[in-house]
Formats: structure tokens, sequence, C-alpha cells
């Protein structure tokens, strides 16, 4: 149609026998539009509280813990080449989990597993971050974490401190280990450790657990549905 | 169509609209209800995920190594004593006898449960008091340990993981008070009774609402069961 006369003039006088209809026909279709447009505002909104409030499927594969308490927060030396405390990490999950670089099978399972997930998660694996604490600081040289971690993930990051100072980190998280001498000599032994793998919120809940066994797929699939 | 005829028909559209907005109203207010009847009459009752309980490794009275590991699986029942506590020290013990009288009538379908004696001092409480104390309880040695470990484990797992305070006066005399805990199977810490002595009754109820969460938070039932976590504004004790 071509603007100016025209259209405005055309409709203004065919307008008069058919405008009441025309007008309650308008009328209805704006007030319409209007009721559409609220309820997918108010539905837009209800759908982002519950998302943010809301009960949230336990995880499938993993132990719910969903703890209303955060945990002591601690500060150890990492393989980034300074410390780091749990605390740092106030804008993510935390993916936790306690092992030693000459762990025979369980450890490097865990961590490929966790590796494999970060890869799977994509995007949202930025909205978390793997931390590996040694449960054996004396063998395990914050160079010798990195280089181990550095085969799973480069964003992996490894923690080192003393060995009391482990200790009670790692019980705060019902997790425990001792060394396991394998022959008669001092630096010759295993550690046996608890395997599971811990994610804590930003707030350093610990709210989900995964014990040993679960698949890399089934760890990102539980991964994403918190980290939405 | 006349004009004449327009007028009522706008009119009954304005009162479809409202009945329109009415209706969406009502649908919105639904959710908004039920998760107000779900907080206000708790159909389904859940004893508070705590946070995760400690890791340790201690002795029991056999000698032998218990760890936290050992119980995973298993709903455990606490309590934080030593063999010489007898008044003004508030022994938790027959509180603790009452949970075996219980557990022994109790049908648990299935679920282990364990119950786990933390003596606060291993100087005095040596593996073979523990099992003199033990039988003087008369405690069922397949259902119920004595432990110990060293002071400042004890005081790691008891008293940070725990969260029971309790100091050694110069006299050697531990002071604190009676505390029973429960733990679930996933490690977690469900319930702390730190007001005085629970009433074993207190301690059944809650069993019965972890062995019920255990059996029944599969599938569906498991979002209810979060919703109610989530909702979790029901008083252990």
């Amino acid at each position: 149609m071509a603007p100016g006369k025209g259209g405005a003039d055309g409709v203004h006088i065919e307008a008069p026998p058919n405008a009441p209809a025309r007008e309650g026909h308008g009328w209805r279709t704006y007030r319409l539009l209007v009721a559409l447009a609220a309820i997918m505002v108010v539905g837009a909104a209800a759908i982002l509280l519950w998302q943010r409030f809301g009960p949230r499927p336990g995880p499938k594969y993993g132990v719910a813990i969903n703890a209303n308490a955060s945990v002591q927060d601690f500060r150890l030396n990492s393989t980034l080449g300074h410390p780091i405390a749990l605390s740092d990490f106030a804008d993510r999950y935390t993916v936790l989990y306690f092992g030693y670089t000459t762990c025979p099978d369980i450890c490097p399972t865990t961590l490929a597993d966790l590796g494999k997930a970060e890869k799977l998660l994509g995007d949202a694996a930025k909205r978390m971050q793997v931390l590996f604490v040694t449960v054996d600081p004396e063998r395990d040289t914050p160079e010798r974490l990195h280089d181990y971690l550095a085969y799973f993930s480069p964003t992996f990051i490894g923690l080192s401190g003393g060995l009391e100072e482990t200790e009670a980190i790692a019980s705060q998280f019902g997790v425990v280990y001792e060394k396991r001498y394998a022959s008669g000599s001092a630096t010759d032994y295993l550690m046996d450790h608890s395997a599971a793998v811990i994610v804590l919120d930003a707030e350093r809940r610990p709210q989900v657990m995964f014990p040993f066994g679960v698949t890399a797929e089934q760890i990102a699939s539980d991964l994403q549905a918190l980290l939405r | 169509m006349s004009v004449t005829s327009t007028y009522p028909e706008q009119r009954s559209a304005g009162q479809n609209n409202r009945k329109l907005i009415l209706l969406w109203l009502g649908l919105l207010a639904i959710p908004l209800v039920a998760v107000i009847l779900f907080a206000v009459f708790q159909p389904v009752k859940v004893v508070p995920r705590i946070g995760l309980a400690p890791g340790f490794i201690f002795t029991d009275q056999n000698g032998a190594r218990l760890t936290n590991e050992d119980l995973r699986g298993k709903v455990v029942i606490y309590n934080f004593t030593t063999t010489s506590c007898t008044a003004p020290c508030v022994d938790s013990a027959p509180t603790m006898q009452g949970v075996q009288a219980l557990l022994a009538r109790l049908d648990t379908e299935g679920i282990p449960v364990k119950m786990v004696t933390i003596s606060l001092d291993p100087e005095r409480d040596a593996p073979q008091r523990l099992g003199e104390y033990a039988q003087r309880l008369g405690a069922d040695p397949a259902l119920w340990h004595f432990v110990t470990g060293a002071p400042e484990r004890l005081k790691q797992v008891v008293g940070g993981g725990f969260g029971l305070y309790y100091k050694q006066e110069d006299d050697g005399v531990f002071e604190f008070d009676p505390m029973i805990a429960l733990v679930d199977g996933n490690g977690i810490l469900r319930a702390q009774y730190k007001r005085g002595l629970p009433d074993v009754d207190f301690v059944a109820r809650d069993l019965g609402l972890i062995f019920d969460e255990v059996r029944n938070s599969t599938g569906a039932g498991g979002l209810v069961y979060e919703a109610a976590h989530l909702f979790a504004c029901y008083a252990t004790y």
C-alpha cells in the first residue's frame, strides 16, 4: 500500500458502517494479547523462581547431601604456584577429590572420569572447579601434582598441605586415609583412602557426593542439573 | 451485524475476559497454595541433612580398627562419653541401652543399623576397659561398638565434626554435655540431640523417618523428598 493519501483516508471513509464491530474485535484481540503477555511474564517469573528456589530433583547417580552448613574454609599450597583457599571459588561450584599421584587405580580412574565429565559439560564446566587434594603430601610436591593433573585436564588445581592439616580437612568431608606399607621401606607405601568425589556450592556447602564407580557421563548428567 | 447488537456483545466479551483472567489467576494460585499447604502440613516429614559426618579411624573394644568407611551403608547412632561418667556427668549410656532395646524389637526392613560409643578419654579408656564397659551395659557386640582414638583426632572428629564441645579439667575429669547423633548410610549427619538427653522415642521417631526416606525416595518420590528437605522446618528435638 502506498503511504500517505490512500491508506488512512480510505479506511476512515469506509470505517463508519463496520466501526463498532471492528473496534470490538480489535479491543478483544488487544486484551487477549495483553492477557497472554501477562501470563507469559508471570509464567516466566514463576519458572525462574522455581529454578532458583524450587526443589531440584536429587542427583540421579550421585548422593544428595544438600547440607545446610558450610564446611570450614582452608588454604593450601596449589599447583598455581600460590596458596589457594576454598573461599576463593565463591562464584562457582567446587568438585573436591582426595587422592595421591602414585595411586595405582582408583585416583587415575576418577580423575579421568572428572576430566571427561568436564569436557561433556562444555561451557557449563566454567561454573565449577575441580580441586585435587593430595593425601600424600610427603611425596606429592606441587610440581609433581601439576604434571600429574595436566594429564587429566588443564583446569584441575592440585592442593597440598601439612600432614595434620590435610587429615583435619579430609575428615570434615568424611574422608579418611592411612598408609599401608608394601615392604619394609619407609617410602614404599600405598594410601588407603576414601574414594568419594564431593561437590560443594559457592557457599561451601556439600551438595552431592559421587561414590567410586559412577561413570563420567553420569557425573556430567548430575552436574549439568546442578550447574543450571 | 448492526450497531445496536455490538454493545451487549462487547459487554459479554468484557465479562469473558474477566472470567479468563480470574481463571488464570486461579491456575497460578494453585501451585502457590499447594506449596503453602505442603509447607504447613508437611505430608512428608524428613530429618534434615545437617552436613557430612566426619571421617575417623578409631580403635574399638577388641583393639580392632573402626572407620567411618566401615559404617557406610549403615544408619549409625553415636554417643559421646567416657567410661567414668558418673554424676554430675550426665551419662548418655542409658539412652543408648534404650535404643538398643528399641532396635531389638524394631523391624528395620533390611536397613543395617549400628551403634557407636566414642570415648573422649583415650588415656583411661583403653580397649580392655571399653570391653568391660560394653559388658556392663549389656551391649550386643554385633550391633554396638565402643571406640576411641588419639586426643587430637578426637578433638577434630567429636569437637569439629560432631560439634560437641568438651574439655578435660586439671583433675582429669572430662566436662561435656551429653549428646547423641544420627548418621545415615551415606555418611550424612542427620540429627544431633544436644539439649540434654533425648527421649528414646525421639530417636525412634527420627530413625523411622530415615528408614521411610531410604525406602520411599526413589523415582518421583525423590522429588517429594527433596521438596520436603527444602521446607525442612521439622524440628528434630
